[in-house]
């Protein structure tokens, strides 16, 4: 029996393999967005739902990874927004309750109080933020994802660097102390 | 290009780095979007051309065949109508011209008549 053919072009996953592939990633982006478990997991799978949808229009594995990631971040945020019209805002509870020092929440690691010190950015600060520090994207990607002009994320990210690091010594240093 | 007054700190970058690695989705993650998948009717709806072509061949030419009977019966049957028309039209107009002949005939001859009875 002759040896199969390699075919030139790379197969695209199934929409199993896709979700395997970046659930964690998609979930993880809402949760940092929306700063609630039960609205992610709704959002991300909002996006797959999306996603399976479109997949036809997908061209190669890179552009359905930015797609998803944009997607992820544009529901997360409506979602969020809708929770505000409610008034239902966990990221002013959260930020209420990290910037009291007379209640550090000594159970939380110093990791988990970075991230949530994230969720008390504004919102395009904290996409554009959680695109470079999770993703590990590099600004210009970041402004391919989102659809935004290089120099708005480049200043989104310096407002967001700059608000957490102000935030962070005023939360962390009292954290470490206490 | 990074604003001269802003300096990054990467004790801070590390930290977020950190902080924000990928948390893994949560449990049964997949399968409830599988079920919700297999709920969905109709994931998107198939653009028109999509849905023509998933009938089978033999159903097109029998649609298209049914439309051409159609446009070819109604055009007969009006040709038709037009032909009954006409027909009934002339024979109104021939029907008064005998009707006119007859009555001028007849004037005529009255016209004869008193002429005769007028000679001495």
């Amino acid at each position: 029996m002759p040896a199969s053919k390699q075919s030139p072009a790379k197969p695209y996953p199934s929409f199993e393999q896709i979700v395997g592939r970046h659930q964690g990633r998609v979930y993880s982006i809402a949760l940092r967005i929306t700063g609630d478990a039960g609205t992610a997991e709704e959002v991300a799978q909002d996006v797959f739902l999306e996603c399976h949808r479109s997949l036809h229009s997908m061209a190669s594995e890179e552009h359905l990874a930015a797609w998803l990631y944009r997607v992820a971040c544009h529901r997360a945020t409506d979602a969020l927004r809708r929770r505000r019209a409610r008034g239902g805002d966990l990221v002013t509870t959260f930020e209420e309750d990290l910037l009291t020092p007379s209640k550090p929440r000594r159970e939380d690691s110093l990791l988990n109080r970075v991230e949530q010190l994230l969720l008390t950015l504004p919102e395009q600060q904290r996409a554009v933020v959680l695109l470079r520090y999770q993703e590990d994207l590099e600004p210009r990607q970041i402004a391919e994802t989102l659809g935004m002009p290089l120099a708005t994320v480049r200043s989104h990210l310096q407002r967001g660097l700059k608000l957490l690091r102000e935030k962070a010594e005023r939360t962390l240093k009292e954290y470490t102390r206490g | 290009m990074v604003d001269p007054g802003f300096d990054i700190d990467p004790e801070l970058e590390q930290q977020l780095r950190e902080a924000l690695r990928s948390r893994p989705a949560p449990q049964g993650f997949a399968e409830r979007l599988m079920q919700r998948l297999s709920q969905t009717p109709s994931a998107s709806p198939a653009p028109a051309r999509k849905r023509l072509l998933s009938f089978p061949l033999a159903a097109r030419l029998a649609t298209a065949a049914t439309v051409v009977l159609a446009v070819l019966v109604g055009g007969l049957i009006y040709q038709h109508q037009r032909q009954v028309a006409g027909q009934r039209a002339r024979q109104q107009v021939l029907l008064a011209l005998r009707i006119t002949n007859l009555t001028l005939e007849q004037v005529g001859q009255k016209l004869n008549q008193d002429g005769k009875d007028a000679q001495p």
